[in-house]
């Protein structure tokens, strides 16, 4: 026995469970990389990828407890396990769902793009629906990434989204990122410049980003593909999975929907096989104007995950006072404190702060038309 | 007199049970040391090397997967999991024995030059598929060919001969078992049929 080191027999059980779904050993033979890049991401010998592999999936109802658990045990950074985590599944679920039922491989990673006008959110989205759910996203995530409002971190604990920063984003750098992973998305991609760009398949999806954005306009991008991806992707999903359970191998791609379910107006709301949305941008960085006015849902779940409403009416409250300037003054000054604050690109910082003026009742007098 | 373990052994069972993500990671390597020191004396009597940790591999697998055939109340774990690598190591070797029982020989059996080669399993394989009347260039040549088999080679040789199934057992010799399975099951067949292709080369050399 003396010649079969203890990893080597680790392996060996790693690799007996390697069809079980109860391990993660099922998970990482099931990635499109074989979890080379989790393994790589957390600096793991073969005695630690066989600990891994060995350690059960974390529950989604206990995901950030369990993903703790297994990172103390392996001794890495919970925050960078919860992020493998994510793309490891994204890698999985972008792959199976590219090569899902009624989509084209020829046609590249966007041919589930959705034209602009699909774009926008189908159900439209209450003020108070996008508070609750930017609320439940950061109730997600654990102190240290809502105590410093970071998103990307909050992301890994809070949604089934990886999030990947590249420089000068498009189509055809998106692909080749998931083409060295083991994930092919077919060919014909264009190579205009992106701002973010969303990939959900099976239930998990990754946000690809323009890496040399500013910090607020990145904060925002991945936001605002947050947004998208929850309202637009997971929730009518899980709403399939909750009125019409044996309709989800349909939206997942696993089989064409009968004659029958595609009358169904349950599956006409909702994204079937791999769904992706793009965020354009000008040659300046930011979004282009057809796509601000296409996104106003998604744009402003951002702002309540970015800004949320009751701490941006405090900044606001803070500064208004007893203060009787000039509303264009205000507005200027309160703008400022939000962006600073909040990490918000200008613009959007000056939507937020024309809304907590106009809540507080301070509006444009006569002169300041 | 208890064994000290058991009762770390039996709470990390019971979170296993229980679904702790961590616990099949921990038990695994908690057990391996146990297993080895319990099996230690007895292992050493088996002559294939690989035999025993193959099936401590196997073992532990199976009880992750199903850990509630294991009743705490008939035992401890580790003494219930090295009765079963025991059991198993036991029946592997019974069935090798089977197998050559009723393995009707090709020739009659050929007398191995008693020094001068280190004899092989593969090259008594060979010798023993018709080595009357072939020519001794033809035997030297199959000779040389067969020096150029490499230490995992003959390893494999030799475990394929014995009927050796698993493919973790081919991974562990081949250095890949920490590869994904399908990979590894991928990398090992390919192994194999390259083993299978040089042997039938050799066989058509001496024919």
């Amino acid at each position: 026995m003396h010649d079969s080191p203890d990893e080597t027999i680790l392996a060996a059980v790693a690799g007996r469970l390697g069809r079980d779904p109860g391990f993660l050993a099922a998970w990482l033979a099931a990635a499109p990389d074989g979890g080379d890049g989790l393994v790589r991401r957390l600096g793991l010998d073969d005695r630690g990828r066989a600990s891994l592999a060995l350690c059960r999936p974390p529950r989604p109802d206990r995901f950030a407890a369990d993903v703790t658990a297994v990172a103390r045990h392996l001794g890495v950074d919970a925050g960078e396990l919860a992020a493998g985590l994510r793309e490891t599944a994204a890698l999985t679920g972008v792959a199976a769902g590219h090569a899902a039922v009624g989509v084209d491989e020829r046609a590249g990673l966007l041919a589930a793009a959705h034209d602009w006008v699909d774009e926008q959110v189908a159900v439209a989205a209450s003020t108070t629906r996008l508070r609750e759910r930017a609320a439940a996203f950061w109730a997600g995530a654990p102190e240290s990434a809502r105590r410093g409002g970071d998103l990307e971190a909050a992301v890994a604990w809070s949604a089934p989204l990886a999030v990947v920063a590249l420089p000068n984003l498009d189509a055809r750098r998106a692909r080749g990122w998931l083409a060295e992973r083991g994930a092919r998305l077919g060919d014909g991609d264009s190579d205009r410049p992106l701002r973010g760009l969303l990939l959900a398949a099976r239930g998990v999806g990754i946000v690809f980003l323009d890496g040399t954005l500013a910090p607020a306009d990145r904060r925002f991008t991945v936001a605002h593909e947050l947004g998208h991806f929850l309202l637009d992707y997971l929730e009518p999903r899980e709403r399939v999975l909750r009125e019409a359970p044996l309709l989800l191998e349909v939206v997942d791609g696993w089989r064409p929907p009968t004659r029958t379910e595609r009358a169904q107006a349950l599956l006409a709301r909702v994204p079937i096989g791999l769904h992706a949305h793009l965020l354009d941008r000008d040659v300046h960085g930011a979004a282009t104007p057809d796509v601000e006015t296409a996104e106003d849902a998604a744009s402003q779940f951002a702002l309540e995950v970015l800004a949320p409403w009751s701490a941006a009416l405090d900044v606001a409250r803070e500064v208004v006072g007893d203060r009787r300037s000039p509303h264009g003054e205000l507005l200027a000054e309160v703008t400022a404190r939000l962006a600073e604050r909040f990490v918000l690109p200008a613009d959007r910082a000056s939507v937020r702060a024309a809304a907590t003026l106009e809540a507080l009742g301070v509006r444009r007098g006569f002169f300041d038309r | 007199m208890p064994d000290p373990h058991e009762a770390e052994l039996g709470q990390l069972h019971e979170r296993l049970l229980g679904g702790d993500p961590v616990a099949p990671a921990e038990l695994a390597e908690r057990l391996l040391p146990l297993l080895r020191s319990r099996l230690a004396g007895w292992a050493a009597t088996v002559d294939d090397p690989h035999m025993v940790p193959s099936a401590m591999g196997l073992v532990i697998a199976n009880y992750l997967t199903d850990p509630a055939r294991f009743d705490p109340e008939r035992g401890g774990l580790a003494g219930y999991l090295a009765m079963e690598v025991r059991g198993d190591v036991r029946n592997e070797l019974d069935s090798r024995r089977r197998r050559r029982r009723h393995e009707s020989p090709v020739a009659e059996p050929v007398e191995l030059e008693p020094h001068g080669r280190d004899s092989t399993v593969e090259e008594e394989a060979l010798d023993a598929v018709d080595p009357i009347g072939v020519s001794p260039a033809a035997v030297q040549a199959a000779r040389q060919a067969l020096g150029e088999f490499d230490q995992v080679d003959r390893r494999m040789l030799e475990m394929m001969a014995d009927g050796v199934r698993p493919t973790s057992a081919y991974a562990a010799v081949l250095g890949i078992s920490h590869l994904p399975v399908d990979l590894q099951r991928k990398a090992v067949k390919q192994h194999k049929d390259r083993l299978q292709k040089r042997l039938e080369r050799l066989r058509a050399r001496l024919s």
